[in-house]
């Protein structure tokens, strides 16, 4: 699958959806669409997300999946925590 | 993968159940090691020899006050410094940092150190100042060892700071040096009440 690019590859600024297209009837809607917070995230912050939701955010059974200490993944957690708000504050 | 990871970063990966374990055991076995050759701890970086015999349990309870000086001191950093630093993760830091320390004392025993420094000390005492009594061999070997060891103390402060990194979840320079510098100053005042 291919990963949707967040940020722009020459000036590395935000990149917005401008057009959304029906698979079915081909329809198109042209516009300028901000992605949703948790798209703007990496793919490897997106799994991190899906993963807390998957282990009903046991930090502690998360570290063991992923082989990580328990404060590594607190680490991570809570940086994600800190970029989602400075997303939100951002948009 | 795992190997490389113990010498560079042991609290990244290891789950503070196994770090705790490992810290435990070896801080008994220092301990031991200190106890059977006589010595004592004033300081979490050095030892001294007291005129008289230190029992083991001696031994074991200045190390737990070594233990727990810069836990307390490091703990309070740590939770100032974000509020959801918990004190396993800072107990095995204090722990786990000070095992190069504890492989340099075993090298040192193995390759017999204190007849070597008793060698040197009489030779000056001969008025020997250039060592030429002093076997060239074991000026290299202990030369060489006294590198090494800078490289283990080194070591040692490098375990504190990415320990305590990921204890406190710290990124900033300044508070990495301020964990050393803390850790440095504690170990240098603690020695005049041991």
């Amino acid at each position: 699958m291919k990963k949707i690019p967040v940020n722009c590859p020459c000036c590395d600024a935000k990149l917005k959806v401008s057009k959304l297209v029906c698979d079915s009837c081909d329809t198109e809607v042209v516009g300028k669409f901000t992605l949703p917070l948790l798209m703007q995230l990496t793919v490897e912050e997106q799994e991190f997300v899906l993963n807390f939701l998957k282990y009903s955010g046991s930090l502690k059974e998360m570290a063991n999946q992923m082989g990580k200490s328990y404060p590594t993944v607190r680490n991570i957690l809570d940086d994600l925590i800190h970029k989602l708000n400075s997303l939100a504050n951002e948009n | 993968m795992k190997i490389k990871q113990l010498f560079l970063n042991p609290f990244a990966d290891f789950s503070e159940g196994t770090l705790f374990l490992v810290g435990i055991i070896g801080f008994l076995l220092s301990s031991y090691l200190i106890y059977l050759s006589g010595q004592q701890f004033n300081g979490f970086m050095h030892f001294y020899k007291p005129e008289v015999t230190v029992s083991f349990i001696a031994v074991l309870k200045v190390h737990t006050y070594m233990v727990l000086a810069p836990l307390i001191l490091l703990y309070i950093v740590g939770v100032v410094a974000n509020h959801k630093t918990r004190i396993i993760d800072v107990l095995n830091v204090i722990l786990i940092a000070p095992f190069p320390l504890y492989l340099m004392l075993l090298l040192s025993k193995l390759i017999n150190q204190d007849k070597f420094t008793n060698e040197i000390d009489q030779a000056l005492k001969n008025g020997d100042h250039t060592l030429s009594s002093i076997d060239k061999g074991q000026m290299v070997l202990f030369g060489l060892f006294g590198i090494f060891v800078l490289f283990l103390l080194f070591y040692q402060f490098y375990l504190l700071v990415k320990g305590m990194n990921i204890a406190v979840n710290n990124k900033k320079i300044w508070v990495s040096i301020l964990f050393v510098a803390l850790y440095f100053m504690l170990d240098l005042g603690i020695q005049f009440y041991f």
